[in-house]
């Protein structure tokens, strides 16, 4: 009992240490560098993760999800990002990819009347019916596996219109990328996380009875080998999987003080290897005249969106070496 | 030392102590893994050799692990050397290599710390790309603690999630194949999740991961047990550094999630 009350009296001790380290830092914030900056590095294909209240599940989280996508697919156009994937764990963004179509359709400026921007789901591969197709070794990118994936494409037809903007897009890298590139999106939920490995693990016994009992000597099959790599192609390297991402934000809508610490919500554990992760903070999100930040719902910010991209700039790779 | 340093170090010591011993009050977790990073780049600060920088990394190993003991923590999980290590300069790799014969060993004898604290090791992996006098090593301090039953030590060398999963995956379509009648509804994730390395060696659901040196990545380690339901800390402070000071935070951080929990 005397030491629950020292415990008690640490973790006072701890939050208060919390704060004000908090408020020291904040202090010293400094706003990070505008989206058009130059950087030496961009993600290639970027993850956003929004959470909210496990408890609060209304029309208003629907609506900050929806708008917090919104902002992020117009920064990434804006600089070139190729892929978003944008994942919450219950599902809200999934159930109503079409509100999100018919909304990142307007969002989209028309420069000129004659370029025509449009979304598409893109074509799903026909299912392989005769059973003559089937080789020995099957071709694992092309199983008929569901992963709950839904998948978007922004096209540009026509000529880009160049008007002057006020900075420009400068990379290292020699491709020019215009203002507003295509863009892919991918919406996700918990679905496409380890149930859908299990159901690529259904469809990999599927095939293997199916190879056995059309073997020479089915009595006698070899041991079950699965490598990495096919298990790879069924995942991600195939229409209807999901690619790894470079680099994740995790965004609460409903942020607490202090910040608990970081989770990944259940976001699929296969693509998350190398993927840099960062959590917007609150200070980005919540200008200082928020008396009562944790009450008031919060959408990710430019500034936050910002940081992130300086962070995922400064992070070096080793790559085990 | 002198008479006034050590009697400082041993107040130290009860204070440590003592402050376990407040922390175990509370909500302990079941299952903690380290990627024990920073090593290489805490030796050249000093101007020492990335080996030497190892040695200070088991080093600590040794002291974290004691923590944990203390806590009540029953299950520690340590990435050792990854698959993509094999990448690094054979001078490095083969130090590591014998660091990994010698110490695996001694920390298995009968007295030290595995047995004073009834550890089981598990040694998780792609053993057979391990040269054979490591993997001998390994079944050796395998075998001296397989009867101990009251903490589990995962080593994790030479790792690497997706092989794990792949490897799960296999099992699952293995066991089904097996079966007198094949039915693909007895594959979930749950039956993946028991036929992980982590699991088959009796880990309980991870709840906090750490990684240290700053680096803000997975880099191949648990990505399937720490996508969900686990706290992610991601410290700057580099591995051989490591200790109660980054540590207490995090336990606290986890006793409030607990508590949180309960008041739903």
């Amino acid at each position: 009992m005397v030491a629950y009350l020292f415990l008690r009296l640490l973790h006072i001790l701890y939050a208060s240490l919390v704060f004000l380290k908090t408020s020291l830092q904040s202090r010293r914030y400094s706003p990070p560098q505008p989206v058009t900056a130059y950087r030496s590095k961009v993600p290639k294909h970027l993850a956003i993760v929004l959470v909210s209240n496990d408890t609060v599940h209304s029309k208003h989280t629907e609506e900050l999800y929806l708008e917090c996508l919104a902002r992020v697919f117009t920064w990434c156009r804006a600089l070139g990002i190729e892929q978003l994937t944008a994942y919450d764990a219950e599902g809200i963004l999934l159930k109503h990819s079409d509100t999100i179509r018919e909304r990142l359709a307007h969002h989209i400026e028309l420069p000129t009347d004659e370029s025509e921007t449009e979304l598409e789901y893109p074509l799903t591969p026909p299912l392989s019916e005769s059973s003559e197709s089937r080789s020995h070794s099957p071709d694992f990118g092309e199983l008929p596996v569901e992963l709950n994936v839904t998948t978007m494409r922004s096209l540009k037809k026509g000529v880009l219109h160049h008007k002057p903007r006020e900075v420009a897009v400068r990379r290292r890298v020699h491709n020019k990328q215009s203002p507003c590139s295509p863009l892919t999106l991918h919406i996700i939920s918990r679905s496409a996380s380890k149930p859908a490995i299990a159901s690529a693990a259904r469809c990999l016994l599927d095939e293997a009875l199916y190879r056995r009992q059309n073997s020479d000597d089915p009595a006698h099959a070899k041991a079950y080998q699965l490598s990495t790599s096919d298990l790879n192609s069924m995942l991600e390297g195939r229409s209807g999987g999901l690619p790894s991402p470079d680099f994740m934000i995790v965004h609460h809508v409903y942020p607490q003080a202090p910040q608990p610490p970081l989770e990944l919500h259940g976001f699929p554990p296969w693509q998350i290897t190398l993927t840099e992760i960062h959590r917007t903070i609150i200070r980005d999100v919540a200008p200082p005249n928020h008396s009562d930040a944790s009450s008031k719902s919060l959408l990710i910010s430019e500034q936050a969106f910002c940081r992130a991209l300086d962070e995922y700039a400064g992070a070096q790779f080793r790559l085990g070496r | 030392m002198t008479w006034p340093q050590s009697f400082l170090a041993f107040l130290k010591a009860q204070l440590a102590l003592l402050l376990l011993r407040v922390l175990t009050a509370g909500p302990i977790p079941r299952h903690v893994a380290f990627e024990m990073d920073g090593n290489r780049r805490f030796a050249r600060r000093t101007g020492r050799r990335a080996v030497e920088g190892h040695s200070d990394g088991f080093h600590t190993l040794k002291q974290v692990l004691e923590i944990c003991m203390r806590l009540g923590i029953r299950c520690v999980t340590v990435y050792a050397f990854a698959i993509e290590n094999f990448n690094r300069p054979p001078e490095e790799v083969d130090a590591l290599m014998k660091l990994g014969e010698e110490r695996l060993v001694e920390i298995a004898q009968n007295g030290a710390l595995l047995s004073q604290h009834g550890i089981r090791l598990n040694v998780l992996g792609q053993r057979e790309l391990l040269p054979s006098h490591v993997q001998a090593a390994i079944e050796k301090a395998e075998g001296m603690t397989r009867q101990n039953t009251r903490s589990i030590l995962n080593v994790c060398a030479p790792y690497a999630s997706r092989h794990e999963i792949t490897l799960a995956v296999q099992s699952v379509v293995q066991q089904a194949l097996d079966k007198e009648k094949v039915d693909s509804s007895s594959i979930t994730e749950q039956s993946i999740d028991e036929n992980l390395m982590t699991t088959l060696g009796g880990s309980p659901p991870l709840d906090i991961f750490v990684r240290t040196s700053g680096v803000k990545r997975l880099s191949g380690f648990l990505q399937w047990q720490c996508c969900e339901n686990t706290q992610i800390h991601m410290v700057d402070t580099y591995w051989p550094d490591f200790g109660l000071r980054d540590f207490v935070p995090i336990i606290l951080d986890y006793q409030q999630k607990m508590w949180a929990r309960s008041k739903v």
